[in-house]
């Protein structure tokens, strides 16, 4: 009698443990499913933080770079248009003009949506040649003179990045307009 | 591009050059829309027959309905021989350099400069 007793208890006490691993199992299960589901929201989170930030810098860039910027892409429309008028004799001083485009290019760059980016990508696919461009023949060196790989300046070139520059400025002058009016 | 942007561009070459001249008048008799008033005088030029204006103006930019900035434009009309307009060219910033060339030209200060540091 006593021993069944004892038999019964143990069936009792193994079937609990059962049903407790059961449950501890099926939660390990349920939290790693939770853990997982976090891991996605928060990479998410992350994701849209991102472009939030993005935009934000882009935001605060065009508050505050755009106008230096254009500032100082309208001093060098005006200096390229006075040297252009005596091309035969100032064509050193142009491409410094042109060069001085580059840095203040890069820097734009960050204030400007994509679709606001097609006669900037005109103008900065231009100056990227600047690089294999001299004022005259015995300046280029050897090298590139044995490939012939460079461009002597001539007022076609100039002209073409002075009406691409033109229209750029022109482009985020309304920008600029547009933006005065969003931050009210 | 344009042709009127190529326009521009020669104008501006040639006025810097000096081989096309610009005459000036006050610009209290020119009267503007959407109350835009002139900030410069009125220059204007003669070629091959068609007579040419330019000048500085005065815009509101409305940023709400009756909120709004001053903004300044340059613009560049063909005239008749009565100075009313028959053309408008469509604004290009280059308009800025042409205005700063005739200005320049007009002013006489290369002269003035050249006589005043030799």
């Amino acid at each position: 009698m006593l021993d069944l007793s004892m038999v019964i208890t143990n069936l009792n006490e193994t079937t609990e443990h059962k049903n407790m691993d059961k449950f501890i199992s099926e939660g390990a299960d349920w939290f790693t499913f939770i853990g997982f589901i976090l891991t996605i929201l928060t990479f998410l989170g992350v994701l849209f933080n991102k472009s939030l930030l993005k935009k934000i810098n882009r935001k605060s860039f065009s508050i505050n770079r755009m106008p230096e910027n254009l500032s100082d892409l309208k001093t060098i429309s005006r200096n390229v248009s006075i040297f252009n008028a005596q091309f035969g004799n100032k064509k050193s001083e142009i491409l410094i003009e042109i060069n001085k485009l580059s840095p203040i290019l890069k820097s734009l760059k960050k204030s400007l949506n994509k679709a606001d980016l097609e006669h900037y990508n005109s103008l900065n696919s231009e100056i990227k040649k600047i690089n294999k461009v001299y004022y005259k023949e015995s300046k280029v060196k050897r090298i590139r003179r044995l490939i012939g790989n460079y461009i002597i300046l001539d007022e076609d070139f100039v002209d073409k990045i002075y009406r691409l520059l033109t229209v750029l400025i022109t482009d985020i002058e309304n920008i600029s307009n547009d933006n005065k009016q969003n931050l009210m | 591009m344009s042709k009127e942007n190529d326009f521009i561009l020669k104008l501006t070459k040639e006025t810097l050059r000096n081989n096309i001249k610009w005459t000036d008048k006050q610009s209290k008799s020119l009267v503007l829309p959407h109350e835009e008033r002139a900030t410069s005088k009125l220059y204007i030029t003669t070629i091959d027959d068609k007579k040419f204006r330019i000048y500085e103006f005065q815009y509101k930019h409305y940023t709400d309905e009756d909120e709004w900035l001053w903004n300044q434009r340059i613009r560049l009309e063909m005239i008749d021989a009565n100075e009313e307009k028959i053309y408008e060219f469509a604004y290009n910033y280059s308009l800025n350099d042409l205005f700063n060339a005739v200005t320049k030209s007009n002013s006489g200060v290369d002269e003035f400069l050249d006589k005043f540091l030799n």
